[in-house]
């Protein structure tokens, strides 16, 4: 492990982002070229590039830097590689949230982000609850915790189905929980990406109590952290993000618990850049799938399910061959 | 500390006071279950204590806040887990976060890792991985931490209990080197009496959660351990080494 490696991989990453970005700005069922932008800035080409590809490529670029970052953040601060807004009920409360919204009436852009963010903290609430109840504070109850709160909100989620309007609500709530960019537009992306954006320069501002929580609760609190307050802190900070990138993008999968695995793998670190690493493999990951998505006008968690099956297989063997530990 | 009672859902460490001074290192031996490692949790405000104080230069540490207390107490607990990909050099600088400012870390953290490292024989580690070092090193790291954290008091949860025969008593020969050099003393739970007779002072005994007796190795003779520590551990056989006077333990 050096430094070279890990500068190799941020290069790598950010040419790579670089790379789908472009690739994603000049896809689409609208044929355009960046010279026919240039050149006929009032013609269609460039309304549809301006309004609907850029804010697409944005909201790609961010949703999927702050997903792949949430998913570094819940894997260190429980110890755990399997930790993700997945696998520790948050996406599921979330899910929740905005199906409520939706068949409340309440659809609209910022109900559903406060929606979606008060059912995805209740759910973290509930988990930390849960495993407090137990006094079994181990990486292991929280991911059981997790399930249990996740299954209590897919029901839930079930029940708000059974009620919504088929014409449009049924639609609007499959279409979330699917996730995918095909409605965004540049009034829809400023305020969730700006809100993800923050929470994400925040955390990289704190990413050295993140990696203390790590080393769990009694050294945590040796060392002089506060570890209650400050993973209550972190969590919620986390959530924020996912909720609000959530907001406009829906609940996409297993892009918070692929992209740390892949950061790790090219970067062998969990300290110094490994955050923005992740963050960068996970706009990586998002910017990826959303190719196919746009051509086949399909929901995104298909592809980045899809890109999920071989990271988690390489785990798999990894894991099998004692190449990273179970932490 | 002062008259410290601390436990869980029934007091587990009853009553207990003693007072250590600069360059001591105390140890304390008790059998399994006496509430060893709750005294030191209880020690640095880990469990909830009914009453008592915990004095560090006059001060009472336990209503401190946990940044606060840190500058006084260091903490190194038995099994602490590192993730992999963190580094040596990191998991040094985290000892530093009690002194940190709002901004990261302040002037003097890069001389206090170097420091330590040098002490404890790691400045050829800084860039590894932890995940990559034997148990032994992984201690070493941790006790390394525990320095760099600059406390005044040092509390070590069987610090040498990853180390072989030879790495142990070199770990204690480097924590006496770092003592004497002042400023600071240390209390470690130990389970080998030898260990604890041949580098400690005071050794306090501890049963059911209470100081039986407090023992000053030094002053003792072999019959006057053997009988102390006869309390803990029936049948236990102390006699001292005629060429280098230190304490043999056996079992009857």
């Amino acid at each position: 492990m050096n430094s070279t490696r890990t500068r190799a991989a941020l290069a790598g990453c950010l040419a790579a982002v670089a790379a789908l970005a472009a690739a994603g700005l000049l896809t689409g069922s609208f044929p355009l070229s960046f010279s026919d932008v240039l050149q006929h800035p009032g013609g269609l080409s460039a309304r549809v590039f301006w309004q609907l590809r850029l804010p697409r490529t944005l909201m790609g670029l961010v949703g999927g830097w702050a997903l792949g970052m949430a998913g570094g953040v819940y894997q260190t601060v429980f110890a755990n590689p399997l930790a993700s807004p997945d696998l520790t009920g948050v996406s599921s409360g979330a899910s929740l949230g905005a199906a409520a919204a939706i068949v409340l009436g309440a659809g609209g852009r910022l109900s559903v982000t406060l929606f979606s963010f008060a059912f995805g903290m209740a759910a973290l609430a509930a988990v930390l609850g849960l495993v407090g109840a137990a006094r079994l504070a181990r990486t292991g109850s929280y991911l059981l915790a997790g399930v249990i709160v996740s299954s209590l909100a897919e029901a839930g989620l079930m029940v708000l189905k059974t009620l919504a309007d088929p014409e449009g609500q049924l639609g609007a709530i499959e279409s979330w929980t699917m996730g995918s960019l095909s409605a965004v537009t540049a009034g829809k992306t400023a305020l969730p990406a700006l809100l993800a954006a923050g929470c994400a320069a925040l955390l990289w501002l704190v990413r050295k109590p993140i990696l203390m929580l790590s080393l769990g609760e009694g050294a945590a609190r040796g060392l002089g952290l506060d570890p209650a307050l400050w993973r209550g802190g972190v969590l919620s900070l986390t959530t924020l993000m996912v909720a609000s990138v959530a907001s406009v993008c829906g609940a996409v999968a297993f892009v918070g618990l692929i992209a740390p695995h892949i950061a790790f793998f090219l970067g062998g670190r969990r300290g110094g850049p490994y955050l923005a690493l992740c963050g960068l493999c996970g706009a990586a990951v998002l910017l990826a799938a959303d190719l196919p998505a746009r051509l086949l006008n399909l929901p995104l968690s298909i592809f980045t399910v899809a890109a999920a099956v071989p990271v988690l297989l390489v785990l798999l063997v990894r894991q099998g061959r004692g190449g990273e530990d179970d932490a | 500390m002062k008259r410290l009672s601390a436990g869980y859902e029934r007091p587990v460490v009853q009553n207990v006071s003693f007072e250590i001074k600069e360059g001591q290192l105390a140890a304390v031996l008790g059998p399994n279950g006496a509430g060893k490692s709750t005294l030191l949790n209880a020690m640095a405000g880990g469990v909830r204590k009914t009453q008592g104080q915990v004095l560090v230069n006059g001060q009472d540490c336990l209503p401190l806040a946990p940044k606060r207390r840190a500058r006084r107490l260091a903490l190194v607990r038995q099994q602490i887990p590192l993730l992999p990909g963190v580094r040596v050099a990191e998991a040094l600088e985290m000892g530093r976060y009690a002194w940190d400012g709002p901004l990261g870390a302040g002037p003097g953290a890069k001389a206090a890792v170097a420091e330590a490292a040098r002490a404890f024989g790691l400045e050829e580690l800084l860039n590894a991985d932890c995940a990559a070092l034997s148990q032994g090193q992984r201690q070493l790291v941790h006790l390394a931490r525990a320095m760099v954290q600059s406390a005044p008091v040092l509390l070590l949860d069987e610090p040498g209990s990853a180390l072989d025969f030879s790495n142990t008593h070199r770990l204690f020969r480097l924590l006496g080197q770092q003592l004497a050099a002042g400023g600071r003393c240390a209390v470690a739970v130990l389970h080998d009496p030898a260990l604890a007779l041949r580098y400690c002072s005071p050794v306090l005994l501890l049963k059911e959660g209470r100081i039986l007796e407090r023992l000053e190795p030094g002053a003792c003779t072999a019959p006057q351990l053997e009988r102390a520590l006869g309390r803990l551990y029936p049948g236990i056989r102390v006699k001292a080494d005629k060429q280098t006077g230190h304490f043999l333990c056996t079992a009857e």
